[in-house]
């Protein structure tokens, strides 16, 4: 992994790495995977259950609720 | 605040304010929100309340926003619309909104994934990989 495909993941010109990169560079840069995990607009591997409709729903709600955002689209 | 002319003294679109005159209009903004909204004002202003009234008055929010190092937020102004407002969510609050879902879920962090492995020790190291990948 080179500063140019970094650059080019930033800027949204390249899709991000794989899984396991985006962990190793949480562990170089010192942060949550989570956080690396959210701007690559994928879902951490450890959160990816069987989860039920409605658990999964109220997930959400409690995701949004502490990022203080509201949800768009459709609801029932 | 003023209107600023060009060098003809014709009026330029684009509204000029010394920053007490921002302080002042924002402090009113969101005092009145507060006691309206959420119980009257009190310090330290909330997040959420910032967001919500950002929401209310901005014609667009990025609270995601790709800003530059060292900037925490960006508003664009407008004569003729309302502003369009950016911020980056801090991380600590994308920790804490992963925490309450992963807690809503019914699920735990894999074993041995710190939820932040050294705040003291990141800074260079992230700084350097910032740097390096905007090079």
């Amino acid at each position: 992994m080179d500063p140019p495909y970094l650059n080019a993941v930033e800027h949204d010109h390249r899709y991000p790495p794989e899984d396991y990169l985006i962990e190793q560079m949480a562990k170089i840069v010192g942060i949550s995977p989570d956080v690396l995990y959210f701007h690559a607009n994928r879902q951490t591997p450890d959160v990816k259950t069987k989860a039920d409709q409605e658990r999964l729903e109220a997930a959400y709600r409690a995701f949004r609720r502490a990022l203080g955002v509201k949800p768009t689209g459709r609801r029932k | 605040m003023k209107l600023l002319r060009d060098p003809l003294g014709r009026p330029i679109k684009r509204f000029y304010f010394k920053p007490e005159e921002l302080d002042e209009r924002c402090e009113r903004i969101i005092a009145g929100f507060m006691d309206q909204h959420a119980g009257g004002f009190r310090l330290p202003i909330p997040t959420s309340d910032i967001i919500r009234i950002s929401k209310r008055e901005a014609n667009e929010l990025d609270l995601y926003a790709d800003l530059p190092e060292n900037i925490d937020g960006y508003s664009d102004y407008f004569t003729h619309r309302n502003p369009d407002v950016k911020t980056e969510a801090d991380q600590e609050r994308l920790e804490a909104a992963y925490r309450a879902f992963r807690r809503a879920l019914g699920v735990n962090r894999p074993a041995g994934e710190n939820e932040v492995a050294s705040r003291s020790a990141r800074t260079s190291d992230q700084a350097s990989l910032l740097q390096a990948g905007r090079a």
